[in-house]
């Protein structure tokens, strides 16, 4: 059982405690086992998570992936367009890239459903490449074990003064080779 | 090299913690891991040297001996040690970590609210400070560390329940 609370080690690894907080808390981990083995846990919590790859990623990220050696399949969507996509065993990952005129926009959500329906999963302000127009959506090949439909519908739409403005929508069909 | 029993002892008990300290301050597992093997050189130098005035106070020896170490380091001040022997007698008796596996992580993340999960997300693969979120979402930074506790805690939580 740790003296220190989970918040605490959560803003510690984050550097969000102040010197004083931060002193206390390291002095008190180099005497307590118990709370170094509860710090451990935590940091890892936050590795493990880090080393996933996010739904919707950079550019930068694409490309150290492809540098990596990553077996990555690009398609590029269009606003409106209905594209077939096959993730065939050779593939580490496919990459949906939606299109759409990102001028003027400072923030884009992404909402993933099936026509008809509410959202699946909404992700705010996600990356987006405003220079490119692109958003980069990583399809991973677990993603056909979570349950997610094969036919989905992706939404990109931005906030202004309030109101919800669509930029875009794309149907993609996915089929798991 | 044989090390005797105690300053074996002390690596394994002190490694741990001066891991966690370099993680924090020098941010990657190569410079902690570095960090451990020159804390625990100088510190069982100084012990058979009897320059430690307080043995009884090992753990704040040790963490004052990180602190000048790493700002050390941050002056330019960095000497390579070869400590392989205290480093491998830290990591012979530590516990292997499990990683999460990446469909039970992802099935908790899904389970999280938009906004949970767009917390971790930026905090976490985007390594983006609560500062910087808050201005994002139009929150502030208080309230995005809230969310952070809040939705770390509920992974934390999905995963042992999935175990």
């Amino acid at each position: 059982m740790s003296c220190i609370a989970f918040e605490q080690l959560v803003d510690y690894f984050a550097g969000d405690l102040d010197e004083a907080s931060e002193g206390e808390l390291e002095a008190h981990l180099f005497s307590c086992a118990a709370c170094t083995s509860a710090a451990e846990a935590v940091h890892a919590l936050g590795c493990d998570i880090a080393r996933q790859i996010p739904p919707v990623i950079t550019a930068a990220h694409l490309s150290r992936l492809r540098d990596a050696g990553s077996s990555i399949r690009e398609t590029p969507v269009a606003p409106g367009a209905d594209v077939h996509v096959y993730f065939t065993p050779d593939l580490d990952l496919m990459i949906h890239t939606l299109h759409a005129d990102f001028r003027g926009v400072h923030r884009v959500d992404m909402e993933v459903f099936v026509p008809g329906a509410e959202p699946i999963q909404t992700f705010e302000a996600v990356p987006f490449d405003a220079a490119a127009g692109a958003v980069h959506v990583a399809c991973q090949r677990h993603y056909k074990d979570m349950g997610y439909p094969d036919d989905m519908r992706f939404r990109l739409l931005t906030l202004e003064g309030g109101m919800r403005r669509v930029l875009g929508e794309y149907n993609i069909r996915h089929h798991w080779l | 090299m044989v090390l005797p029993e105690q300053e074996l002892e002390l690596a394994r008990q002190f490694a741990p913690r001066i891991r966690l300290y370099g993680l924090r301050h020098l941010g990657n597992e190569d410079q902690a891991r570095e960090l451990v093997q020159e804390v625990l050189v100088i510190v069982i130098e100084a012990l058979r040297a009897g320059r430690v005035e307080q043995p009884e106070l090992i753990d704040r020896f040790m963490l004052g001996t990180c602190r000048n170490v790493v700002s050390g380091w941050r002056r330019g001040e960095r000497r390579k040690r070869t400590a392989t022997t205290l480093v491998a007698a830290a990591e012979t008796h530590a516990e292997p970590r499990q990683s999460a596996e990446t469909p039970r992580l992802l099935g908790c993340l899904a389970a999280l609210s938009a906004r949970d999960r767009t917390v971790l997300v930026m905090s976490y693969y985007e390594e983006r400070s609560a500062e910087e979120i808050a201005e994002l979402l139009a929150l502030s930074p208080g309230n995005v560390r809230v969310l952070r506790h809040r939705a770390l805690a509920r992974i934390r939580d999905c995963l042992e329940a999935r175990r």
